[in-house]
């Protein structure tokens, strides 16, 4: 993450037509790691791990603090992903919780 | 199977926590937007996180860094940068809270880093150890009129924003978590220390997680909401200071917060 946010901030600094490609890039790269498509993966369920949806998580985060205004246009999609991820992360191991329970009960 | 579960929870937690630490980021980028539009799940979100006993340190710092971004909103920039779903540019409220934000691996860090940490306590203890007289009352049982906030910056009037004033809703409730923590930390303190005098088992020797954190946290906010803080901290300062606050380590954070 570090070695991101260095990258970023020598990017930012930059004054480079290809720097919203770049960022771009990354953007995309991020989201894929929180959909799991499987493109950049490898994931052939097509479920993201918990690895790829920290680590595009710690992306936004940077994302939001170095690339200036490219994120402007894209706020409301990363909130709305991000909030919502948190209340699917929480369901899903209270569900496996209460699955556990369950089985433990019988 | 237990086993599957227990992995499944710890790696779901890192995504929680991960979660947790991006609000106020997400909240630093466009304070006034955010408030808009995803304070109430936010709030509700982190409300929830510091219920938690394993999540409420980081849930406790998000809360100080989210209070922190809603500030840096001022009051005569309200509204400017509300409505940006066309990209319009506007780079003086927008990213200014999100550089202020600190530099702590994963997380928002307004509160992270030592200096950080210190100044944040130092500020509440700046404001209270103006009146250690004061704070030697109260710790005698009567609550004396604590003026200490206002008197942080007496020449300024409070010129919070409107994302500051929606987050203000949400203090009784944070403050009412802090002093559960500092009342639970209190209570297992008291029964080591009897235990120990008893010639048992030390039950309390170490810090439950998130207890330091609730006192940065009423820290942060101290700084951040200002006046509207102010009764609430009149409420905690007993509790925070049976839950291991004492008054020499206000003067000595104090000094440091400078």
């Amino acid at each position: 993450m570090r070695a991101l946010r260095e990258c970023l901030v020598v990017i930012e600094k930059r004054e480079t037509r290809y720097r919203v490609q770049w960022y771009y890039r990354l953007y995309e790269e991020t989201q894929l790691g929180i959909a799991g498509s499987g493109k950049s993966s490898g994931n052939a369920s097509g479920a993201s791990s918990v690895e790829q949806t920290h680590g595009s998580l710690l992306a936004f985060g940077e994302m939001l603090r170095h690339t200036g205004e490219f994120m402007l246009s894209r706020y409301k999609e990363v909130a709305e992903t991000v909030l919502r991820l948190h209340e699917s992360k929480v369901s899903f191991y209270f569900y496996f919780k209460f699955i556990f329970i369950s089985t433990w009960a019988t | 199977m237990t086993d599957g579960v227990l992995y499944l929870h710890l790696q779901e937690r890192i995504v929680r926590r991960s979660v947790t630490e991006l609000i106020p980021r997400l909240a630093a980028f466009s304070p006034a937007r955010f408030a808009e539009s995803y304070l109430s799940a936010s709030a509700a979100t982190l409300l929830a996180t510091i219920r938690s006993p394993g999540e409420r340190d980081a849930g406790f710092m998000a809360v100080g860094d989210l209070a922190a971004a809603l500030a840096s909103d001022d009051a005569d920039k309200d509204g400017a940068d509300v409505d940006q779903s066309d990209g319009v540019s506007n780079e003086g409220t927008t990213h200014r809270a999100a550089r202020l934000l600190g530099s702590r691996d994963g997380s928002a860090g307004y509160l992270s880093g030592s200096s950080g940490n210190l100044h944040a306590v130092g500020y509440l203890a700046q404001a209270a150890a103006q009146n250690a007289e004061e704070v030697n009352r109260e710790m005698r049982g009567s609550l004396p009129s604590v003026r200490s906030m206002g008197s942080l910056d007496p020449g300024k009037a409070p010129n919070r924003g409107r994302a500051a004033k929606a987050f203000e809703r949400y203090l009784p409730e944070i403050a009412g978590v802090i002093q559960e923590t500092c009342v639970h930390f209190a209570n297992r303190s008291n029964r080591s220390n009897r235990s120990k005098a008893n010639g048992g088992s030390d039950l309390g020797g170490r810090i439950d997680p998130g207890h330091a954190e609730a006192l940065l946290c009423a820290g942060a906010l101290a700084r951040s909401m200002d006046v509207a803080w102010e009764p609430h901290v009149r409420r905690l300062l007993p509790a925070m200071f049976a839950g291991g606050l004492s008054v020499s380590s206000f003067f000595s954070y104090s000094r440091t917060g400078d």
